[in-house]
């Protein structure tokens, strides 16, 4: 597939920050999806079950609440598996160990939509040539999209998407690590396009996937592939926003700008 | 502090009984499962890396009790008292060994396996 440019390549968002934007606005009307944020210790418990509630820095987190209103909570039964949740210098991150930390929706159903977008908030340690899962939704075939730092190549991070029949990667290459960064993926598989941002810009827009067809009803897996075996996530995670639509240019911004805040990121 | 846990796949179904009973349920029988590391033997392991309190090197070397949770019985407290009997602790990383369950502390889990003279494989699923 080839790679084209944008005209907004290079530019920042002329949109800035709408005042009082809230991420919950994308997700009205029932966009399916998921929001999550950690500096919310309401949304945080220790134990899978929801029963011990986060109240420190260090502590384990086995149970995520979804703020998205759509109830895609994201749970961690094992122990040693369980993320740590971290605060310092006014932010506040889930802290992933590459090793086998990870957290789990149950099914997301994203069979209505074609589109998608992902924003996070994320410092990647490490983006070696192995690919690095921070978030995907079914990796068991097509109708599929991940993001993830690296992805395959050293340095490199990318938003992955695939329709019926084909996979599209975006991918921005010639990182180094520590990445702080806001990294958003949007893809369109009706157009298609598939387009990787990073800090506000534009890195990458790809033509496709090809081949049509709606995203999947599968679980969310944070910070590893599906299944939770492998590809595992080295990194800080300060916001994840996933609404089962095409954001508008004016809500990339915000949301970009509101996870920027979160994060530690100036754009 | 970070525990860092290499389990070579002859260990592994001990091991987890012994998650089970340093853990807090069930599912701690899932704590290694994938064998996505590998020694320059061609050895494979699963390894697993948590924050731990000081005393859990204590505790995870001294006589091991049937949590109260297991009224069924599922943990096998012969194959955790195995598992324990093959735990290595070690302050500094030292290199895996496919007979040993070894365990070293270090802040970054995966520098602590390569230290340990692992490498990443990819499981394909």
């Amino acid at each position: 597939m080839r790679s084209v440019g944008s005209p907004l390549d290079g530019f920042g968002s002329p949109f800035g920050t709408r005042r009082g934007f809230s991420p919950a606005s994308l997700f009205a009307g029932g966009t399916e999806g998921a929001w999550y944020d950690p500096s919310d210790l309401t949304t945080l418990f220790q134990d899978s079950a929801g029963t011990t509630p986060v109240t420190a820095s260090g502590q384990p987190v086995g149970k995520m609440l979804d703020k998205s209103g759509n109830g895609n909570h994201a749970v961690q039964a094992t122990s040693a598996k369980r993320p740590t949740y971290t605060a310092g210098s006014g932010l506040h991150w889930l802290a992933f160990d590459g090793v086998d930390d990870a957290i789990v929706t149950g099914d997301v159903d994203f069979t209505g939509t074609d589109k998608v977008s992902v924003f996070a908030g994320l410092q990647a340690n490490v983006l070696t040539n192995a690919i690095s899962m921070v978030a995907i939704h079914n990796s068991t075939g097509f109708n599929a999209f991940s993001l993830r730092a690296g992805s395959g190549a050293n340095g490199t991070i990318g938003f992955s998407a695939s329709s019926n029949t084909e996979i599209s990667n975006a991918t921005e290459s010639g990182l180094s690590v520590p990445l702080l960064a806001v990294t958003s993926g949007t893809s369109d598989l009706a157009s298609p396009v598939t387009t990787l941002r990073r800090n506000g810009v534009v890195r990458t827009t790809n033509v496709g996937p090809v081949g049509g067809g709606n995203f999947a009803a599968s679980a969310l897996t944070i910070g590893s592939d599906s299944g939770m075996l492998r590809r595992f996530f080295y990194g800080n995670l300060y916001g994840l926003i996933i609404p089962g639509k095409l954001a508008s240019p004016a809500e990339i911004a915000s949301t970009e700008a509101y996870l920027a805040a979160k994060t530690g990121v100036t754009l | 502090m970070r525990l860092t846990i290499a389990c070579p796949d002859a260990l592994r179904d001990d091991a987890n009984d012994l998650a089970m009973v340093l853990g807090f349920g069930p599912d701690d029988a899932l704590t290694y499962v994938a064998l996505n590391w590998q020694d320059e033997d061609g050895n494979l392991y699963a390894a697993a890396s948590l924050d731990v309190p000081e005393a859990f090197t204590t505790t995870a070397q001294s006589g091991l009790q049937r949590p109260a949770w297991d009224t069924d019985n599922a943990i096998s407290m012969a194959a955790a008292n195995r598992a324990q009997a093959a735990l290595v602790f070690s302050l500094t990383p030292v290199t895996a060994m496919p007979e040993k369950l070894t365990a070293c502390v270090g802040d970054d889990a995966l520098a602590t396996l390569a230290a340990m003279g692992l490498v990443q494989v990819e499981v394909h699923l």
